[in-house]
């Protein structure tokens, strides 16, 4: 009879365990090459983010949503073009070839995927420099764009981004390669970075 | 039983559910070495049952305007605190850089702030449930 107890008991504790959704984390690294260079982890649960951002009012910053009014955005209706993107079937939409950098905006499925190349230095001399080339990966979500636009013309709302990035499971959201420096920012369900 | 058996058997029971409680809290722990020749060393520990009353016993006066300034930033600390609480336990900050490293992490209901730079060391830890009621009542 005790063991049974001790079955039920236990068994009812591994499916609560299973139940429960895990936590989410958003996590930053950024690491400077060569033996001095800086190395930053930040990792952060988005259930505090999403506690945390409704509390906090500064200047720009109230509820969760930052005022950026006087952007260049304003003269755009960025909302109006993110939806036209979604509705419309998987493509490479802009592409910018220059001299200096490579400029790709492209749908995939419920992605919004933003890549940048840029080709060495600017006014980099002929050496190993100017061979370095720096890449920003951006991968975000359809969802949590138009919900960080979700407010008014001129804020965006990071709280109700952050919600909806909660949604997705590993999220590479972006990866920069510098040079010299390494910056990736994505989200998963473990509390540590690798 | 005599009346000071009685009497003393309630003294040591009151000290030790005060014992226990303080236990459970935790301690908060400050702990700062200088690296020079003669460098301060710091070193304190209080049982976080007793950090919001040894903040309640602050002067005024001392505060200066600590008060105002942590006023607008006490829902923050709060809702950060008590949703830490509940997170798994884990490293949240780690910069390593040339001549600083420094450690953010939460264990056990605690957050750890470890910093090793040129000139000093510092160890902070407080039990996450008592940051919210120190932070009050500095700020009251």
């Amino acid at each position: 009879m005790m063991k049974k107890t001790v079955g039920v008991i236990v068994g009812m504790l591994v499916f609560t365990a299973l139940a429960l959704p895990a936590d989410r984390w958003i996590h930053v690294r950024v690491i400077e090459s060569g033996p001095d260079g800086d190395r930053v982890r930040v990792n952060i649960p988005l259930s505090l983010a999403e506690a945390v951002l409704p509390t906090i009012k500064c200047d720009k910053f109230y509820e969760g949503r930052v005022i950026v009014e006087g952007h260049p955005f304003d003269q755009v209706d960025v909302r109006a073009l993110l939806e036209a993107v979604r509705k419309t079937q998987d493509n490479q939409y802009v592409t910018v070839e220059s001299k200096d950098q490579n400029v790709e905006v492209a749908k995939a499925g419920e992605f919004l995927l933003i890549k940048v190349h840029e080709n060495g230095r600017h006014g980099a001399k002929k050496d190993e420099n100017s061979k370095a080339t720096n890449t920003v990966d951006i991968k975000v979500p359809f969802k949590v764009a138009q919900a960080l636009l979700s407010g008014p013309s001129d804020q965006l709302n990071v709280l109700a981004a952050v919600r909806a990035l909660d949604e997705y499971q590993d999220l590479e959201l972006v990866t920069v390669k510098d040079g010299s420096d390494d910056v990736r920012i994505w989200v998963d369900s473990n509390n540590t970075s690798d | 039983m005599t009346a000071g058996m009685a009497v003393l058997a309630g003294t040591l029971g009151v000290f030790t559910a005060g014992a226990v409680v303080v236990c459970n809290e935790g301690a908060v722990r400050v702990d700062v070495r200088e690296k020079s020749q003669g460098g301060n060393h710091i070193h304190l520990i209080l049982p976080a049952a007793v950090a919001p009353v040894a903040a309640f016993m602050i002067p005024r006066s001392k505060l200066h305007d600590a008060r105002d300034k942590i006023r607008p930033w006490l829902p923050t600390i709060k809702a950060a605190s008590a949703e830490l609480a509940r997170c798994a336990d884990g490293p949240l900050v780690e910069v390593d850089s040339r001549r600083e490293h420094v450690r953010i992490f939460k264990l056990n209901g605690s957050v750890f702030i470890d910093v090793d730079s040129d000139e000093e060391t510092v160890h902070v830890s407080f039990p996450l449930v008592a940051a919210a009621d120190t932070v009050s009542e500095l700020a009251r």
